[in-house]
């Protein structure tokens, strides 16, 4: 756990500063570079021991998060589409009335019931910037990560599948899953 | 003694009996192949399995199969000369139903000229170009699936039976490590939605093993056939993954790995699938 959470924050680390220091490039030149790859740099955090996990304490933006825009991203297919793999019994009765906007909920994965009694916001938080630091052999994605990942398509390059603000609303929402 | 000797055997028998009676034949749709030892699916299944009882139907009904079409032009196709060598398939290879048999439960093989694999459809193909001077047909085209529906068919019920050898092994090791390597923004690998999950719902999809014999297969939801090639770019495309071309190497070694995974599969060319 400990070595793997060295190699992570080293990774994030070299990752951050290959994006921003890139040696040998014109000033303009490399300008016109970022804005091409458009990597907006990640918002930099740090991970600590949690009591079942570690997390990632502070909040990513410093903006409170909003519950119901959380929701929207949690069950959008393009976004974290949570329900593709989680059961949220709560969100059942929505389900039931607007079958195609929840679709189906999926069962891979533990429902998502009571993930706020199991985990520590921070440790949620860390969940959902990267499981993988907690179940390293999971299908979980990791939503707000782009470092060492493998033949990633054109359009997603650098980019994360969702913003640090989407990360602040869901965990809004998953708070609330006592 | 005695009596108990003989009641004790009519039992065996009888428990023998009944136990034969209550396995259907593994056939992958209602009992598994079983693997033994070094194999990572100690049962395979068809994707059959994991279809609705209608799209089974559909498969099924030797009248309504919506692939039929293609079929039928493959079939036509086969006995159609082309080219400017002008010659038909049959000329040289006869009746498909005698020399195409169990062709595509081995496929792909290793083909010496290219030092590498050779699908079917580049197999096809190559007949094409280097026997008939004709050109060769693109992956996607009526043609070509058609003909490679007839071609598989002719394998319909024989099981997949690709044989690791010394000349394909490594390939097979590189279509395996595709297999298992996390790729795409997802960052997922092919064996967590078909090894680890199979059988679970991802969203509304129920996942199957991932298996290739029924290919090419009529996807509802393309409308039409397509290869396992396409399924490919497709799965890779889910994880937001850049796919590779079809017929490149990397999913060409992916393909004889696949089907080595279904070693024991019946063939069911063309299969229907959501
Ligand atoms: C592709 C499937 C998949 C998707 C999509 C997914 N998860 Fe998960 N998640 C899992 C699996 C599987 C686990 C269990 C860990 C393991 O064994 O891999 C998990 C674990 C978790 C846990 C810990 C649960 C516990 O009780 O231990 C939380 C919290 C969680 N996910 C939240 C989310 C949220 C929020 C989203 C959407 C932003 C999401 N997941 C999207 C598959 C998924
Ligand atoms: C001029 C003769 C000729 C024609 C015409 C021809 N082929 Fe072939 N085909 C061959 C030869 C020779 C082989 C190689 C046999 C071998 O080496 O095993 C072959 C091999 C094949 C194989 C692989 C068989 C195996 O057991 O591995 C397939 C499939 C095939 N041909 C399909 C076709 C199709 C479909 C057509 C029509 C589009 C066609 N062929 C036209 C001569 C021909
Ligand atoms: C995110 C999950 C996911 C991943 C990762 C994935 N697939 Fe799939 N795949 C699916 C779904 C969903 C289907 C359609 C339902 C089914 O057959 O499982 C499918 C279908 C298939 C089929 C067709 C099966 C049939 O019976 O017609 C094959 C073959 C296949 N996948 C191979 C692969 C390979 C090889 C990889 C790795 C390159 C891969 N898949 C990665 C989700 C995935």
């Amino acid at each position: 756990m400990r070595l793997s959470r060295i190699a992570f924050l080293f990774c994030s680390i070299v990752g951050l500063t290959g994006l921003l220091i890139q040696p040998g490039m014109a000033a303009g030149h490399k300008k016109k570079m970022m804005k091409k790859m458009a990597p907006a740099a990640l918002v930099s955090y740090k991970i600590s021991d949690g009591p079942a996990i570690t997390a990632i304490n502070k909040s990513l933006t410093g903006k409170a998060g909003d519950k119901a825009a959380g929701e929207k991203t949690m069950v959008n297919k393009k976004k974290g589409n949570c329900i593709a793999c989680h059961v949220i019994t709560k969100l059942k009765a929505k389900a039931a009335k607007n079958p195609k906007k929840y679709s189906q909920m999926g069962l891979i994965a533990p429902p998502l019931d009571g993930a706020a009694s199991r985990y520590t916001e921070g440790e949620l938080r860390m969940l959902l910037v990267n499981a993988k630091v907690a179940f390293p052999d999971t299908i979980m994605p990791g939503f707000y990560r782009a470092d060492n990942l493998t033949r990633v398509m054109g359009k997603f390059k650098g980019k994360t599948v969702i913003s640090a603000q989407d990360v602040e609303n869901i965990l809004a929402f998953l708070v609330t899953l006592k | 003694m005695g009596r108990f000797i003989k009641m004790a055997l009519a039992g065996l028998v009888a428990s023998v009996l009944m136990s034969g009676a209550a396995m259907a034949a593994p056939d992958g749709k209602s009992a598994p192949i079983v693997n033994k030892g070094d194999h990572p699916l100690p049962e395979v299944w068809s994707g059959y399995k994991y279809s609705k009882v209608d799209t089974q139907a559909t498969q099924d009904d030797e009248f309504e199969n919506p692939a039929n079409l293609w079929t039928e032009q493959g079939e036509a196709l086969w006995s159609k000369k082309d080219g400017s060598e002008k010659k038909a398939c049959q000329e040289c290879h006869n009746d498909a139903k005698a020399s195409m048999k169990g062709v595509a439960t081995r496929y792909p093989v290793y083909y010496k000229p290219w030092k590498k694999l050779i699908n079917l459809e580049q197999r096809i193909n190559l007949c094409r170009t280097k026997f008939m001077k004709a050109k060769a047909y693109k992956w996607k085209s009526n043609e070509l699936l058609g003909l490679t529906i007839y071609v598989a068919k002719q394998s319909n019920g024989m099981p997949q039976a690709i044989e690791v050898n010394a000349q394909n092994k490594p390939f097979w090791e590189k279509g395996k490590e595709h297999y298992y390597k996390r790729r795409g923004q997802l960052d997922m690998a092919c064996a967590h939605c078909h090894e680890k999950y199979f059988g679970q719902k991802l969203r509304a999809n129920t996942l199957t093993q991932g298996q290739n014999n029924g290919f090419p297969t009529y996807r509802l939801k393309w409308g039409k056939p397509g290869s396992i090639q396409r399924r490919f770019k497709g799965c890779n495309k889910q994880v937001r993954a850049k796919p590779y071309k079809m017929g490149s190497d990397e999913y060409v070694n992916l393909e004889l790995y696949v089907r080595w995974r279904g070693n024991g599969l019946p063939n069911e060319t063309p299969s229907v699938r959501p």
